[in-house]
């Protein structure tokens, strides 16, 4: 089995505390989401995972191993992250070559095919690339690195809507061809959202939500309608949003509507819809209601 | 293994920078040579591969980051990071030595100019280069297998010993917070001011001892450079364990 | 098949409505073959688990079958059973609706008969 299990991980930095008792299982085979607000510590737990920093409290196993120092365990990751790790100067077939060496397994050819598919030049040199052309390389050696565990933090940083759609659809076909652990970190939620099995957001140094896409959704829903209505149907009920315009109101809540609740919602009139990851997302981590404000103008 | 792979990324990235290196010293003391053969002037120079000594002092301060980050690029380990640098730098100093030993071999046609090792070891240290008596030059090197093999080795061991001193310097900066750094900088300084000022009042019994101590060290008395070897290598040994404390626990920053 | 990302109805339902919309017209006919999970995963950039949600729920209902190593099949009599099922949901899916808003409008029933019947001229 190849899970990464953190066990009660408690990162600080100095006084601050990024990451706060953290329990967590990646399953192997999954293609993860781990959504947050930026400061959430998204690329503290990956790289807490992938033996770049260490945590202050808890142990983190790969295949129940603890990873740290574990190069065995390491060579079945790649990690992608949002800066570049390699020498300015080295070209891009070069940076192909050097990841062979120690990812035995990364396609050459994939690589150079891809090269050309996402219309980059494998004879430029790193520092001669955009912010686009720096994250599509990298994403390249990613994707053609075939480690059983792919992390990309930022993957779509920078790229056009064509580049991001190509890298999607290589990243499922990879994923079809050998499923494998795949965890993308970003903030570009509604692009992604159907591509995920599973979500991890993180939030007030915690894990806000662990589950499925398709049962966080289910259970998500918006109720709309006369702001009294809405009110009076959300007591004792697990709601994460509430917005107002006028006598309107829109209430977002977190729990799997019975039988009754639906039949209440018929009654009083209101109007039920389903929530997006998104929207969803954006009520979760929205820490003391600014949004529910409406900006003063003039 | 993969300690290996990481030592020839490297020393491949070494190879540039020390080609210009030798380009540009090879330029200057070749400029030395013509214009010592051709004015008739009559000039030398000595212990002139210090200067690769300090080259891969400079080469050590530059290498960490690139490679640290290089080999989190590809999800290695700090003790393979540790092992890949420290074994980067044994072929690179062993090659530079020798091409110096040949260098200095040429260049000594042009140019009479002892090695650190023949000031050091050779009988350079008693006749010097010129004896103004006689006004003409003494001073014959020595090519016997025991001096060319013992430069080596010992022009190898103070380059390995340069090389690492560098890397443990930036690596206590790169561990070090804002308020570190400055008494880090500030430290060999206070220390030495601290030795003018003190040396006085310790026994002269710890001034002797150490007066003798630091001779025979470097076989200076005896005349072994192999015991100036040992030294080096154990003042090696010290800063790779340095290295590896310091890079234990080491977070690349952001 | 015509996948709405803003839609209201989960990605899985979507998929699995849509094959038996494009059953019922004859698009992918009784006893050929259907588009692989794969292919459609990655023609909209999809999950394959979501895809294979969506087939499976034809499969369980015996609208397509599996021939192993080989793909998907559409079942045979699949269209009559989609019409027949379809039929049975259409007061569920359009009346009840119909009703709903006609109700919030204060459309009488006999306009609605009305309408329905006047067809274009009822304007």
């Amino acid at each position: 089995m190849n899970n990464i299990e953190l066990k009660s991980i408690t990162k600080n930095y100095k006084a601050t505390c990024a990451l706060k008792d953290i329990s967590l299982i990646f399953e192997e085979k999954r293609i993860y989401g781990l959504l947050g607000r930026n400061g959430a510590g998204k690329t503290t737990l990956l790289n807490l995972m992938t033996n770049r920093i260490f945590p202050t409290h808890g142990h983190i196993t790969l295949s129940d191993q603890p990873i740290t120092e574990n190069d065995a365990l390491l060579e079945r990751i790649f990690y992608m992250t949002e800066r570049n790790l390699y020498p300015e100067s080295m070209k891009i077939h070069e940076v192909f070559r050097w990841t062979k060496t120690f990812y035995g397994n990364f396609d050459l050819n994939y690589a150079n095919g891809l090269c050309k598919k996402f219309d980059l030049n494998p004879n430029k040199k790193i520092k001669a690339l955009s912010t686009g052309y720096n994250t599509v390389a990298k994403l390249i050696v990613a994707l053609a690195s075939n480690a059983e565990l792919l992390i990309f933090d930022e993957p779509i940083l920078g790229l056009d809507a064509h580049h991001r759609t190509l890298f999607y659809k290589e990243l499922l076909a990879q994923y079809i061809k050998t499923p494998k652990t795949i965890i993308l970190s970003t903030h570009i939620i509604e692009e992604i959202a159907d591509l995920l099995e599973w979500v991890v957001i993180l939030g007030n140094q915690t894990v806000l939500i662990n589950e499925s896409v398709s049962s966080l959704l289910e259970r998500a829903y918006t109720v709309t309608g006369k702001s009294s209505d809405v009110e009076a149907f959300i007591q004792n009920k697990n709601f994460i949003g509430l917005e107002y315009l006028g006598n309107y109101c829109k209430a977002t809540l977190l729990e799997t509507p019975n039988t009754e609740t639906l039949e209440t919602i018929h009654q009083i009139g209101l109007e039920k819809s389903k929530v997006g990851l998104q929207e969803l997302f954006i009520k979760l981590t929205d820490i003391g209601g600014v949004l529910h404000e409406i900006p003063k103008i003039g | 293994m993969k300690s290996l792979k990481l030592a020839n990324f490297h020393i491949q990235m070494m190879l540039p920078s020390a080609m210009i290196y030798y380009m540009v010293f090879i330029t200057i003391i070749t400029f030395l040579a013509a214009s010592n053969s051709g004015s008739g002037q009559n000039f030398s120079s000595s212990g002139l591969e210090l200067s690769t000594a300090i080259f891969l002092f400079v080469m050590g301060l530059n290498a960490f980051r690139e490679n640290f980050n290089f080999s989190q690029a590809n999800n290695l380990s700090r003790k393979t990071f540790w092992s890949g640098l420290l074994m980067s730098i044994l072929p690179i100093a062993f090659l530079m030595s020798i091409i110096d030993l040949i260098i200095n071999r040429i260049y000594n046609i042009f140019v009479p100019s002892p090695t650190n090792f023949d000031m050091i070891y050779g009988t350079y240290r008693d006749t010097g280069m010129f004896d103004w008596n006689a006004m003409q030059y003494i001073w014959v090197q020595n090519n016997s297998y025991f001096t060319l093999i013992s430069t080596v080795i010992w022009q190898f061991a103070v380059y390995v010993l340069f090389f690492i001193l560098g890397v443990v310097i930036t690596m206590i900066y790169f561990r070090s917070s804002n308020l570190l750094k400055i008494i880090v900088s500030l430290t060999p300084v206070a220390l030495l001011v601290l030795l003018r000022n003190m040396i006085g009042l310790l026994p002269s019994t710890w001034i002797r001892g150490l007066g003798y101590f630091i001779p025979t060290a470097f076989g200076w008395h005896s005349r072994n450079p192999y015991m100036a070897i040992f030294t080096f290598l154990l003042l090696s040994l010290f800063l790779t364990g340095c290295f590896y404390i310091l890079l234990r626990r080491a977070e690349a920053k952001e | 098949m015509n996948i709405d990302f803003g839609s209201q109805i989960p990605i899985y339902l979507q998929i699995s409505q849509s094959i038996e919309d494009d059953i019922i017209r004859d698009i992918f006919e009784e006893e050929t073959q259907i588009p692989s999970t794969t292919e459609v995963s990655l023609n909209y950039n999809i999950n394959p688990a979501t895809i294979a949600k969506g087939f499976n729920l034809l499969v369980d209902e015996g609208i397509l079958y599996k021939r192993r190593g080989v793909g998907m099949f559409v079942a045979k009599d699949a269209k009559k059973t989609l019409i027949k099922k379809q039929k049975d949901h259409f007061y569920d899916k359009y009346v009840v609706h119909l009703l709903h808003e006609a109700d919030k409008l204060g459309i009488h029933i006999e306009d609605i008969v009305k309408m329905l019947t006047g067809g274009p001229e009822y304007e």
